[in-house]
């Protein structure tokens, strides 16, 4: 890891705001399992039904705030293919998991929000 | 050009610390990418090209401006020595004698280019400073190399500092000498641009000599504070501002105390680098 000598600049995750979304979409691409770099690209570009396609730079960038930010880990590959290295794969912590639910909250109460007033204006 | 070689490339100008961490891993990653985008044609190559092109731009601007973030404010105040850190710095802590040759060696190249640049019109000007400079590169290097051994493998670091210097010093010193000729009577110029020359020279050169003896070397940085005094808005130069040592005028009063005061900004924000670092949180948020 880089220098560690301060923290990243402050944001508006920092302050409890909203995910931007290729930092909720990998948090979610590595909820569930851990996963390495080309198989998170491929999630997120599932989850996101094709819509978001991360490139290398902005992945790892992301990657490298969300290890700083202790929200996802990293680990060697337990069983790497045949005659491949072993890669890195990250996995999300229990901080990590508790921002992402956080945000899933703050979502949802948003889109509750947002039916219910389309049905007002609706009736 | 290989698109894998570009991608190498822009990889390169990540931040070292980004790419010792990631950069293998990423460059496995669009292998694997560009293998799969050839199999679909070109115009999918060509995408992920560009795709990865702008992904890369931005990411690592962002990575460095994250790095510029976190600079401290003791930091930006330590840059005020950097001129005297492409000298004594590379002395004191390479220890190497071969990187203060090269450096005392493109100090002498950049003061060729620099009188070039500047039309210097005296034999002497051309040639006392570069063989006075790769002296005291030499020097230098010596007094590195009897006091610490050598360390050769750190001669990359000294190379790129030594162009940069060679990127910007020139253009300093052009307007630097046609400051001062400006200031002074034209029949006197080039004497005037020849103590602004020297005035720079000496203060750098003392501080790689005090710093290779490993002793402390004395601040106010006597560089700075010579420089200023020599764009002093009298506009008489280093021999006048000597001569009327006794005569401070308001500006070089101010200079004194700017100096000081950076000083002592400077020894608080080391007094607060010693304390032990906190541990990084877990609640740090990228962005």
């Amino acid at each position: 890891m880089g220098s560690r000598r301060s923290g990243p600049a402050k944001s508006n995750e920092a302050t409890g705001g909203p995910l931007s979304e290729p930092v909720f979409l990998i948090l979610s691409s590595v909820s569930d399992r851990p996963r390495h770099g080309y198989a998170i690209l491929s999630e997120v570009e599932q989850l996101s039904d094709g819509r978001v396609r991360l490139s290398t730079g902005t992945l790892y960038g992301a990657i490298r705030r969300l290890l700083e930010a202790g929200w996802i880990e990293r680990h060697d590959e337990a069983h790497p293919p045949t005659g491949d290295r072993p890669r890195h794969v990250y996995r999300i912590t229990r901080s990590g998991r508790s921002v992402l639910k956080r945000d899933v909250d703050r979502m949802a109460r948003l889109v509750e929000l947002g039916r219910a007033r389309f049905s007002w204006r609706a009736t | 050009m290989s698109t894998t070689r570009w991608y190498g490339l822009l990889l390169g100008l990540y931040p070292r610390s980004f790419r010792e961490q990631f950069g293998a891993e990423m460059t496995e990653l669009y292998r694997q990418l560009d293998r799969e985008a050839r199999n679909q044609g070109p115009f999918a190559h060509l995408i992920l090209a560009a795709r990865e092109s702008a992904g890369l731009s931005t990411g690592l601007l962002k990575e460095w401006c994250d790095r510029a973030g976190r600079l401290r404010p003791a930091d930006l105040l330590r840059a005020r020595h950097l001129p005297g850190r492409l000298w004594g710095d590379l002395v004191r802590e390479r220890d190497t004698a071969t990187g203060s040759a090269v450096l005392g060696a493109g100090l002498a190249g950049i003061f060729l280019l620099g009188m070039a640049l500047a039309q210097g019109d005296t034999l002497f000007l051309w040639v006392s400073y570069p063989v006075a400079a790769l002296a005291l590169g030499l020097l230098g290097g010596t007094l590195g190399w009897l006091r610490g051994g050598r360390q050769v493998g750190r001669g990359r670091r000294t190379a790129g500092l030594l162009l940069l210097a060679l990127l910007l010093a020139p253009s300093l010193r052009v307007v630097d000498l046609a400051y001062l000729s400006r200031l002074a009577d034209e029949g006197r110029g080039t004497s005037y641009a020849h103590a602004g020359v020297r005035a720079e020279v000496i203060p750098l050169a003392a501080e790689a000599s005090f710093a290779a003896a490993n002793r402390r070397v004395p601040r106010p940085h006597d560089g700075l504070l010579r420089t200023r005094m020599v764009h002093g808005p009298d506009g008489r130069g280093l021999l006048t501002i000597w001569q009327r040592a006794g005569d401070t005028p308001p500006y070089e009063l101010l200079v004194v105390l700017g100096c000081g005061m950076l000083a002592l900004l400077t020894h608080t924000g080391r007094r607060r680098l010693s304390r032990p670092q906190a541990e990084p949180s877990g609640n740090r948020a990228p962005s």
